[in-house]
């Protein structure tokens, strides 16, 4: 009962998140992070209708749009590189080249056993690319944020949001991944229980520093010289004024 | 066993986005180079250079060869003592000096127009030796005195000056226009 209504609430922020990307603008900026949002939002939507109505292929379903889902994320680390990097364009270039080299890599790995299998273990391949696909976010999630945190690269709210949302919700998911190989154990049915709770914090999060676009504070800074100027203007203005009302007013006398 | 590796990345990254939590939370903005960081970092690296500089007259040999065909004991004694105390402040103020500009230049890489691209990987590593090696020469000065380690002192010199030239690339890149005061920031 609790696990369905947290799966209505979820469904119903990325919604919200959805609504607010659009009008606010911020769906044109992070064009893959909303793809990701959408692609999630249908895969919720098809699982729900698939285990309501059609439970005997709710697992094979599961597994297909989980592997969707995972490629989508791997399009959001893509997308926080870019962003994060944006002002450096040659660097975010080649990295963003590694990355999607990265990616065909692993996929031409899970193609290999696919062909290997002769098309029979779809399924299975399916299951397969996502875990790896999972592992290699994970570890160029680490890189990134081992890489911003130690160049003090500026994100802004928003990239920020969107980063701390991927390493919570990637992260737990690695671990989860990690302890699905040992099904008997407690701690791997508990962080089984625990993931949706994850996923929500991650959407509060996301939700919470997507809901109006903030400028990163690179932009902050530059417009700070303008404002000094403005001050030192006005400042100015009112010494000459000051000095001006003096000396007519010792005219008069 | 086999998940040890998967666990830890998970981790990992869970505690690099804590760490990322707090450095935008807690911190908001203060973790940035500021304008102010841009002159102090500028400031010390030209003390970085001047003391280098002075210090290698200082502990050149010169002095303690004319000390010790001129001098009567007590001022060779006084003299010995004197520049030993010097080579030691001295290090470890280029210690402190060499860490605080690798950081801020760390720092400043958020504002720089031209990416580093090998990381400042090897920069880090160099640090490190630096930090290492400058260790153990204070442990010789204080044991043999700075002018029987002077290939040490020497090594010490041309690493700060090294670092200097690095990060003065790192000075000039970074616009002024691009930082902030921190007056503004906090």
């Amino acid at each position: 009962m609790a696990g369905n209504f947290l799966w209505w609430v979820c469904i119903i922020l990325e919604a919200t998140l959805l609504v607010r990307g659009f009008s606010s603008g911020l769906a044109k900026k992070y064009r893959l992070f909303y793809a990701y949002i959408i692609i999630i939002l249908t895969s919720e939507v098809i699982r729900l209708l698939f285990y309501l109505f059609a439970q005997d292929r709710y697992r094979s379903v599961y597994w297909y749009t989980e592997l969707a889902t995972v490629v989508a994320s791997y399009a959001v680390i893509i997308e926080i590189w870019h962003q994060g990097l944006r002002h450096y364009p040659v660097l975010s270039k080649r990295i963003t080249l590694l990355l999607w080299i990265i990616f065909a890599i692993t996929v031409s790995y899970a193609s290999c056993s696919l062909v290997a299998s002769q098309f029979v273990l779809l399924l299975r391949v399916a299951a397969d690319l996502g875990r790896d696909l999972r592992f290699v976010e994970g570890a160029l999630l680490l890189i990134m944020l081992w890489f911003f945190g130690r160049h003090r690269i500026p994100l802004g709210r928003n990239l920020g949001g969107i980063s701390i949302g991927a390493a919570i919700w990637i992260g737990a998911n690695v671990i989860n991944m990690a302890f699905l190989s040992l099904p008997g154990q407690n701690f791997s049915k508990f962080l089984r229980g625990l993931l949706p709770i994850i996923y929500f914090i991650a959407l509060v999060i996301w939700c919470q520093s997507l809901w109006m676009p903030v400028p990163a504070s690179a932009s902050r800074f530059a417009s700070e010289p303008e404002e000094n100027l403005a001050l030192v203007t006005s400042k100015t203005r009112g010494i000459v004024n000051g000095i001006s009302y003096r000396f007519l007013k010792a005219l008069k006398q | 066993m086999e998940i040890l590796p998967y666990v830890l990345l998970g981790v990992f990254i869970l505690a690099l986005g804590v760490r990322l939590v707090v450095q935008i939370v807690m911190h908001r903005g203060a973790e940035y180079a500021t304008l102010e960081d841009r002159l102090r970092f500028g400031k010390v690296l030209n003390c970085v250079c001047v003391e280098a500089d002075i210090m290698r007259r200082i502990l050149s040999r010169d002095d303690a060869r004319f000390i010790e065909g001129m001098g009567a004991p007590q001022v060779r004694k006084l003299f010995y003592s004197e520049r030993k105390k010097l080579a030691l402040r001295w290090v470890l103020r280029t210690q402190k000096q060499v860490s605080y500009l690798l950081k801020t230049h760390l720092m400043l890489a958020g504002h720089t127009s031209k990416p580093t691209h090998n990381f400042d990987f090897d920069l880090s590593a160099k640090y490190l030796v630096f930090k290492f090696i400058s260790s153990v020469v204070l442990a010789i000065i204080w044991l043999v005195g700075p002018f029987k380690a002077s290939i040490m002192i020497t090594y010490i010199i041309n690493s700060a000056e090294y670092f200097s030239s690095i990060f003065r690339l790192r000075h000039f890149d970074v616009q002024d226009s691009q930082l902030a005061s921190r007056r503004s920031v906090q």
